[in-house]
């Protein structure tokens, strides 16, 4: 049975046709997935069913009525409601708080906690949570302030759930229970949109999946009946299996060499290397210390003993100026907050490290830095109307080329990235995959850590594996596979391949 | 964090003040002993209101996520609005037109914040210039005496009363007393206490949650302006006068007393009881250091170090929260 539907809508922004003639059924009870790059409108389809965007034409049927959906209220009336990435959560208000805010039950304007924390348990229990009604949200963890959307969406009565990435900030074991609670949702006869970059989600949790590209619906289908590569191919319009890009190069001398490193509660006794030209995988759970480890590496946290030696040379690293200038970079998973300088320029971005590199008698050269701005986006091809044009309002993508080429500008032959495709779009992961072999065939080593499993099969030459602090695996790529990674992650057992040390 | 370090600021943030307070006690009962006499601390403790019933106001300003710059000024104005419509009004209708003036000037703050979506910080700076330009210009900058002789109900906020033998301002403490009752009540049990808190927590979320955030950031300000109106009529009663020039700077002990007191400055936490129990220790130093013969400039002194103080220990709870990141 349809419950909603969405016929021929059109939406544009100035300048831009963000959806284009786009009509699509969602059924009563199906976990929908909608996918497709960045700046596909799947959001902006989201907003318009949540009421934060209205549309310029078309029209929105509930159980087959029109429904005239003009705000969030309105929305929520016709039973949608919107899970943001953003979790729009107040969060020094208790979890019964935030969950009846706009309907607080009681008289004369007092609130009746009691039966506010009553209505609110029940809740609780239908989804069968831990959590308390009287909890603060702040000091839940993010997969429970998500549940608390849940249970605020499921208060509203709402028929249709909208979830836009709601695996982006959880770790594996939360994303299990976030699951669990789809299907459940879903066995309750309500409908699910589910919006991912992970494609993996897609196939494990979705009946159906609907495509668009570029504004434009390019078609629904049932996941059993598509695969990845087909389900890619309609995302960007074109056969991409040469995507992923590893092909066997020479290695060079040792550029890292990690030994013993140990920060207390985070991680001990890690040791290895990287070789000039090589892509070193870091795979593990979230929480395993691998953030810590690649952190400690650049100096943002500070290891309790061990060494860190670069060319040989052993180095002290207190602060990340100190990494710098020893020639390690790093790319931070949170390009927006501790990545980019969103309110300044692309080119200010690129030349943050090497000012005084740029400068004479202490004032920046701006020809020298429009120089440095040109070769870098000679080598990396960033896209951009124009030098003084605002970072935050390039793609992901394109942000994530700025942060790169800022390390490579700051002469860092070594690289450490963090989560490097999170957040951009399947086109541009491609383009970022294809780049770092570019960087290593120059003869950079780079350490990639990723949550992604595909990622580090397909780009890396090698990969360690880290379970609660410890390196339990070095996995060569001919003996990678997904199994066998999971099952050092999980502490299941130590591999290391042989022929290759640390 | 560990459990007991997250007990420990479950604590802190509670009942941190408390502790402060009985520091203070402590150091005073050493150096000053004076201090503790019975009939001593209650004055102290009447005095607190002048600051204590706007920092009820204040808290719930911070805890919508801004503050209000302009509650000196309001005082300032709240006074020559006394002083002048006492001889002919009376001191009921004066005294209502004075708390009303003060909600008035709340509401300017609030429709500048709302309508006009100026900062807090540069909305209530400006109105604190405009508010204290309307005085001096009304009263030509002259102080506005009020008659012992002709209006001798004036004394009523400040006068002393016998109570268990004890000379105490009793009408200022009784008003204290209430207007946090109120403000309690208000805080923890009604729909407006919890909009408050959520408008400070988040405000886009406020508004896509349907709630009437205009309404009650207006309300807010009222509150702030109403309460200075309140703190200047005790006052405008103990000095028989009111001018323009008073309450220069009075907003900063307000809020450090609010702050101190465990309201957040990032908004969406009050702390109602903390802010009276600042106010009073606020006084008590101030009270003690003079009795130990150490002026004016010391007891800011004393004060600006126990804010740095106060405000360092809740920055190592922020570090420990990172940590745990």
């Amino acid at each position: 049975m349809t419950v909603c539907e969405v016929k021929n809508i059109c939406k544009s922004f100035p300048g831009v046709k963000a959806l284009t003639d786009v009509s699509v059924a969602f059924e009563k009870g199906e976990v929908h997935a909608v996918v497709g790059e960045n700046g596909a409108g799947k959001s902006t389809l989201m907003k318009i069913l949540g009421g934060a965007y209205s549309l310029d034409s078309g029209t929105i049927l509930m159980d087959g009525k029109e429904a005239a959906i003009r705000s969030i209220p309105d929305a929520l009336r016709c039973g949608i409601s919107v899970i943001y990435q953003e979790l729009n959560l107040m969060k020094s208000l208790t979890v019964a708080e935030n969950i009846f805010v706009s309907d607080l039950p009681g008289r004369a304007g007092c609130v009746n906690y009691r039966v506010l924390n009553q209505r609110t348990q029940e809740l609780i229990d239908s989804l069968g949570l831990k959590i308390k009604p009287s909890d603060t949200v702040s000091m839940l963890s993010v997969s429970e302030q998500q549940m608390v959307e849940i249970l605020k969406a499921l208060s509203h009565n709402s028929e249709i759930i909208i979830m836009d990435e709601p695996t982006a900030a959880l770790s594996t074991q939360e994303v299990e229970t976030l699951y669990g609670i789809i299907r459940k949702l879903k066995a309750d006869g309500k409908t699910i949109l589910y919006i991912s970059h992970r494609l993996r989600e897609v196939f494990d949790l979705a009946d159906r999946v609907s495509v668009l590209r570029d504004g434009l619906f390019v078609g629904t289908k049932n996941v059993a009946e598509i695969d990845e590569r087909k389900l890619v191919e309609m995302m960007v319009g074109r056969d991409i299996s040469q995507m992923y890009t590893y092909t066997a190069r020479q290695l060079g001398e040792t550029m890292l060499e990690v030994e013993g490193l140990e920060k207390k509660e985070a991680f001990t006794g890690v040791t290895f290397s990287l070789k000039a030209g090589e892509v070193v995988g870091m795979a593990g759970l979230m929480g395993c210390g691998r953030e810590e480890i690649a952190k400690s590496i650049y100096g943002l946290l500070r290891a309790d003993a061990g060494t860190i030696a670069v060319n040989g040379k052993a180095v002290s690293i207190r602060r990340p100026a100190d990494a710098i200038k020893n020639g390690i970079g790093f790319v931070t998973e949170d390009r927006k907050d501790a990545g980019i300088f969103a309110l300044m320029t692309v080119r200010e971005n690129l030349t943050m490290n090497i000012l005084r590199l740029i400068s004479k008698f202490r004032l920046i050269s701006g020809k020298k830095e429009q120089e440095v701005l040109d070769e870098y986006t000679g080598r990396m091809d960033m896209k951009y109307a124009s030098e003084n044009q605002r970072i935050m309002n390039l793609s992901g993508g394109n942000q994530q080329k700025f942060v790169l080429a800022r390390a490579l500008a700051a002469n860092c032959k070594v690289l450490v990235l963090c989560e490097p495709t999170r957040g951009i779009d399947v086109g541009a992961k491609a383009e970022v995959y294809r780049l770092l072999a570019d960087l290593s065939r120059q003869g950079y080593a780079i350490l990639v850590i990723s949550s992604e499993l595909p990622e580090i099969m397909s780009i890396c030459f090698r990969t360690l594996v880290v379970y609660h602090g410890r390196i339990t695996g070095n996995i060569l790529r001919g003996e990678m596979d997904e199994n066998r990674i999971m099952r050092c992650a999980t502490g299941a057992e130590t591999y290391f391949s042989e022929g290759v040390g640390l | 964090m560990s459990r007991q370090a997250k007990l420990f600021w479950f604590y802190w943030e509670r009942f941190g003040i408390l502790a402060i307070l009985a520091l203070t006690l402590v150091v005073f009962s050493i150096f000053a002993p004076s201090v503790l006499s019975i009939g001593n601390l209650l004055t102290v403790l009447c005095r607190s209101a002048i600051v204590a019933i706007p920092a009820m106001g204040m808290t719930f300003a911070i805890c919508s996520g801004g503050f209000d710059l302009s509650v000196g000024s309001v005082v300032g104005l709240s006074t020559c609005v006394w002083a002048a419509a006492l001889p002919t009004l009376g001191i009921v209708p004066a005294t209502v037109l004075t708390l009303a003036a003060g909600a008035l000037c709340g509401v300017f703050n609030g429709l500048a914040i709302t309508k006009l979506k100026i900062a807090t910080f540069v909305a209530t700076l400006s109105m604190s210039f405009i508010i204290r330009g309307v005085a001096l210009v009304a009263t030509d900058g002259s102080k506005q005496m009020i008659s012992r002789t002709a209006n001798p109900e004036a004394k009523f906020f400040s006068q002393n009363y016998a109570v268990f033998g004890q000379q105490i301002q009793l009408v200022q403490l009784l008003m204290m007393v209430l207007v946090f009752l109120v403000g309690y009540l208000l805080y923890r049990y009604t729909r407006f206490g919890v909009y408050v808190r959520s408008v400070g927590s988040h405000e886009p979320s406020a508004r896509t949650s349907g709630l009437p955030v205009d309404r009650t950031l207006i309300f807010v300000f009222m509150l702030t302006g109403a309460t200075a109106s309140a703190s200047a009529l005790i006052t405008s009663s103990q000095l028989m006068q009111g001018a323009a020039t008073l309450g220069v700077g009075f907003e900063l002990e307000v809020i450090t007393a609010t702050i101190l007191g465990g309201t957040s400055l990032a908004g969406g936490k009050g702390n109602v009881w903390g802010s009276l129990v600042a106010a009073v220790m606020l006084a008590l130093i101030r009270n003690g250091l003079n009795l130990l013969g150490l002026s004016d400039e010391y007891q800011r002194l004393a004060i600006g170090l126990i804010l740095l103080l106060a405000l360092a220990i809740s920055g190592i709870q922020e570090l420990t929260k990172e940590a745990r990141k």
